[in-house]
């Protein structure tokens, strides 16, 4: 038996712990050196490659006068921003509906967008090119705050289905008793409860649209319209040259925003990921 | 909602029946891109690919998110901060983080290669995106970075779930603690475990990012998958009506890989 001595909380806790974190912040890491280093320095292969030995800020100042990265930035936000309300509006009324209203075939609608939810957006991205450009969308941001809401309405929906679910319907039920309608006792009992949930459902859409890559690379071609995955990806690197300075710069500041909602609603992002509605 | 994505699931139907080029609508040809492309050799390899890619993956992250989970279910100083850290890879932008372990997999001045040869474990740089197996193992190691968290998350909240007076039970019945975990905690983590799965099958399956990014499917389709295969047909070559049928094509793979997931763990 190991049991509970210093030895054993090591192999058990420490250790893997330690590992895990040394595999994990590495990257983060490597970005923030790299990002540092004056271009002599980052070719210097004759020192170490893991410190750096005098820092500069010359990529980010780079990246803000010799590049569109503000722009794509903006963009980028935009888009988050927009597709994200659009998605929550939808997926509160959905979900709340999905969640209480008893009608034919609801348990089956629910289990419907989960499967939804489920399809690869790289299923859907053919079709969605030939309505894009149907709709002369291309280099348009709505074409992507028009796409976004195909994988984060199904998301919200499904989460926020969870959260309603959580809450007692007795309350609303006194509501209603009382003389309330059904859209007061929503908007006035079950909304006010779910706020963490929602909370959650719009951390993890903006999440998921600042992050995504494939539908803006399709759609978005014209540089002044590109979100942060794809400028980077497709500016800062020219066939086999790779802007490593500039593209760490770029890596660090693009995920700042994201980084930022994390560490002050980490508990949301876990309940929204404990109520099992994220892939990975 | 519902025509948000039928719409385009129709379309795409339709679309894998056309012989449809970028640019043009294309017409009815039955089931004619579906016999070309199970005669491709490349197809096979996309859906080998795929499979290994997704099962893989899934699997390692299960494995350490499990290990995370055990871990992480005690208490130690600076455990938040520990917790937050451990879980950032999940929400952080997946094709930034892939930028960032291109370079460190990087034949020259990659910073995996360096510690490697720093601490004389190998003599020469090794090509990590290079040929063999090793493309497949880092893209693996990508996706396991990225998703790991997620199985942590959802193996936690189900271990503290595990009722602490069935524990002391075992305990007192002498249970030693591989049998504790086996045959009291495991059946606990069950349901969990099969969430995990299929969101992780979903999300692998589904990836694009990461195999464009880091190999491109390349070197000679040794690492293409069916998306990004789909993608160099009709996007590359620009026929739209064999590139959709290419994706389509996985979607009952797809649905045999999510109910066999389901069964496998929900029955453990």
């Amino acid at each position: 038996m190991i049991g509970d001595s210093l030895a054993g909380r090591a192999i058990r806790i420490y250790i893997p712990l330690l590992l895990l974190l040394v595999v994990t912040l590495f990257p983060f890491y490597w970005m923030a050196v790299t990002s540092f280093k004056s271009a002599s320095e980052l070719f210097d292969f004759s020192v170490s490659p893991l410190w750096v030995r005098d820092p500069t800020l010359a990529w980010y100042q780079h990246l803000f006068t010799q590049t569109n990265f503000p722009r794509w930035a903006l963009n980028t936000a935009i888009v988050a921003i927009v597709s994200t309300l659009i998605s929550l509006f939808c997926s509160v009324l959905a979900g709340y509906s999905l969640a209480r209203l008893r009608y034919r075939g609801a348990d089956s609608i629910g289990w419907g967008i989960f499967v939804t939810y489920l399809v690869p957006p790289t299923l859907l991205f053919l079709p969605l090119t030939f309505v894009i450009r149907e709709l002369h969308l291309f280099n348009n941001l709505w074409a992507l705050i028009l796409t976004y809401p195909t994988f984060l309405i199904p998301f919200c929906t499904w989460m926020l289905m969870g959260f309603f679910k959580g809450i007692p319907h007795e309350l609303e039920e006194a509501a209603l008793v009382d003389g309330a309608t059904r859209i007061q006792a929503m908007l006035r009992i079950a909304i006010p409860l779910a706020v963490p949930g929602i909370l959650a459902a719009a951390l993890f859409a903006f999440t998921l649209s600042w992050n995504e890559f494939l539908y803006a690379l399709i759609f978005m071609n014209d540089s002044l319209v590109k979100t942060i995955p794809v400028g980077v990806t497709q500016e800062l690197i020219h066939g086999d040259e790779f802007f490593w300075g500039e593209l760490m710069a770029a890596a660090l500041l693009g995920s700042v925003p994201v980084a930022v909602l994390y560490s002050f609603f980490v508990d949301y992002f876990v309940a929204g990921m404990t109520a099992g509605a994220v892939k990975g | 909602m519902i025509g948000v994505i039928a719409y385009p699931l129709g379309l795409a139907v339709w679309l894998s029946f056309t012989d449809a080029q970028v640019g043009e609508s294309g017409h009815f040809i039955g089931l004619g891109n579906y016999d070309y492309l199970f005669h491709q050799s490349s197809y096979a390899d996309a859906l080998r690919n795929t499979a290994v890619y997704t099962t893989a993956s899934t699997l390692i992250k299960a494995g350490l998110g499990l290990l995370m989970a055990l871990a992480l279910a005690r208490t130690f100083p600076c455990r938040r901060l520990v917790y937050a850290l451990l879980f950032l890879p999940f929400v952080f932008p997946i094709v930034i983080g892939t930028v960032a372990w291109y370079y460190l997999f990087s034949s020259v001045n990659g910073g995996i290669n360096y510690l490697l040869v720093h601490a004389h474990l190998v003599s020469d740089s090794i090509a990590w995106l290079g040929v063999g197996p090793l493309p497949m193992a880092s893209l693996i190691t990508v996706n396991v970075w990225h998703g790991t968290a997620l199985f942590g998350v959802l193996l936690l909240a189900a271990l503290r779930s595990v009722p602490a007076d069935i524990l002391d039970a075992a305990v007192i019945d002498g249970a030693r603690p591989l049998r504790r975990f086996t045959d009291v905690v495991l059946p606990y983590l069950s349901s969990a475990l099969a969430l995990g799965a299929v969101l992780s099958v979903g999300g692998t399956f589904g990836d694009f990012a990461i195999v464009h990014l880091l190999t491109g499917g390349g070197p000679a389709n040794e690492t293409t998958i069916v998306s990004t295969m789909a993608f160099q047909i009709a996007l590359r070559d620009g026929a739209l009506g064999v590139g959709t049928a290419t994706a389509l094509s996985i979607i009952p793979v797809y649905l045999v890989a999510l109910v066999f997931v389901v069964r496998v763990a929900g029955r453990k």
